[in-house]
């Protein structure tokens, strides 16, 4: 084989080569747009299921709403404690409490720092406010309903304003979170008659309650509740917002850290 | 240098299931995704449903990218700086004192503080892990069983 020979078998070789390297070049710009416009097509079609799932949002508010006694359009609250027509309610701060009945970490909260939260509403140093949301029926539709309880968040609160009307908000209020189930377990309404029972409703105060809860008499309140919180843009729950500010789950959870920041509310 | 092409295969299927179930998981349950971002407190409480359907949307497209190996450099840097935005996200929760549930998995929201730091530590953790896969992607995105070869 002389040099000449070999010469142009390896221009030819590597001739090969770039073409090899060419074709495979176009290939991948081919493999890479149809692959791309796929995986967008398929991102396009993930797009329909949260505008489907976006449907079935909550109702809007409804002001014709009956609602539990003491609680105003303003914002559907429930206020507790002597300090809301106190002379000098102005100088005594507010803590808007922002609960669902279903919430674990709202049970948690309520047995560290839920009786320092009473004690000082009781007492006139704090105007405590309590806001149910019932979010956490949609996040725990299938739990509640494989359990035959759906919707539990909002029966409770319907409860919570049907005790509110027999002068039992506390009571039922803290009965309530100590009988709460794990989370997705869900409440019926002879669980929730229980718990009235327990927060000491009797006779004709407990016939009136059982009587409120089978007519979901504030159904429409509890929407109207959940309408605020959603419209708010309330992080979570537990939220407590001490005279406007968020309060940090460290100091909500801690009663002594608690009861520090209202007093230092208070000075203000 | 080239990397290891094997590694890079077992990286980029860690993070392409990682990212596809998370993303899965969310978008079946956008308003869990929405309430989840509203936790970190980060952003204005009206951009949250947007995000909420927006993040799941990039963690299955990116998923899906890093399955088949394509655009592997690129999914692979952005799927590392995802990971680190949600590192910076659940520091900041941290630091500001509040309690969540990172809603990294669909879930989210506020929750109790007890074992926070642990909880906290751990997710970081992870996701600096997943980020190392992603850079390492970047860099060395040649890899097995991929629709491209460089």
């Amino acid at each position: 084989m002389g040099k000449e020979s070999a010469k142009a078998a390896k221009a030819a070789a590597e001739a090969a080569r770039a073409q090899a390297n060419a074709q495979e070049r176009s290939r991948e710009r081919k493999v890479r747009l149809i692959g791309g416009l796929v995986v967008l097509v398929i991102m396009g079609g993930l797009l329909a299921i949260p505008i489907i799932n976006g449907k079935n949002k909550g109702p809007a508010t409804n002001t014709a709403a009956a609602l539990p006694k003491g609680v105003t359009k303003d914002t559907y609250g429930v206020k507790i404690g002597p300090a809301w027509t106190a002379a000098n309610a102005d100088s005594i701060p507010t803590l808007q409490l922002w609960e669902d009945f279903q919430c674990p970490a709202c049970g948690d909260m309520e047995k560290r720092s839920g009786a320092k939260i009473l004690e000082l509403a009781d007492a006139g140093k704090l105007r405590l406010e309590w806001r149910p949301t019932i979010f956490l029926d949609s996040n725990l539709q299938a739990q509640n309903t494989a359990n035959n309880k759906p919707n539990s968040s909002l029966r409770a609160t319907v409860a919570f304003g049907c005790a509110v009307d027999q002068d039992a908000a506390e009571k039922f209020h803290s009965a309530l979170f100590a009988a709460q189930p794990a989370e997705g377990k869900g409440y019926n309404n002879s669980d929730l008659t229980v718990v009235a029972q327990s927060a000491g409703l009797t006779g004709e105060k407990l016939t009136k309650f059982m009587e409120c809860i089978t007519n979901k008499t504030y159904e429409g309140w509890a929407n109207n509740s959940f309408d605020q919180y959603s419209k708010q843009g309330i992080a979570g729950t537990p939220s407590g917002i001490l005279n406007g500010t968020e309060l940090q789950s460290g100091v909500l959870f801690d009663p002594a850290k608690l009861e520090q920041a209202i007093a230092d509310a208070t000075k203000k | 240098m080239k990397g290891n092409p094997a590694f890079g295969l077992v990286s980029r299927l860690v993070l392409a299931g990682v990212l596809l179930y998370a993303g899965g998981v969310k978008i079946m349950e956008p308003h869990g995704a929405r309430d989840a971002i509203l936790a970190y407190r980060v952003f204005p409480p009206s951009w949250a449903p947007v995000l909420g359907y927006a993040m799941p949307l990039l963690e299955i497209g990116l998923g899906l990218l890093l399955l088949v190996g394509l655009f592997t450099r690129l999914s692979g840097l952005v799927a590392a700086l995802l990971m680190l935005a949600f590192v910076a996200g659940i520091a900041s929760v941290w630091a500001r004192g509040y309690s969540i549930d990172c809603g990294c998995f669909g879930g989210g929201g506020d929750i109790s503080p007890q074992g926070r730091a642990v909880r906290y530590s751990l997710e970081i953790a992870r996701d600096l892990l997943f980020a190392g896969l992603g850079f390492w992607l970047f860099v060395w995105p040649r890899t097995l069983l991929s629709l491209e070869k460089n």
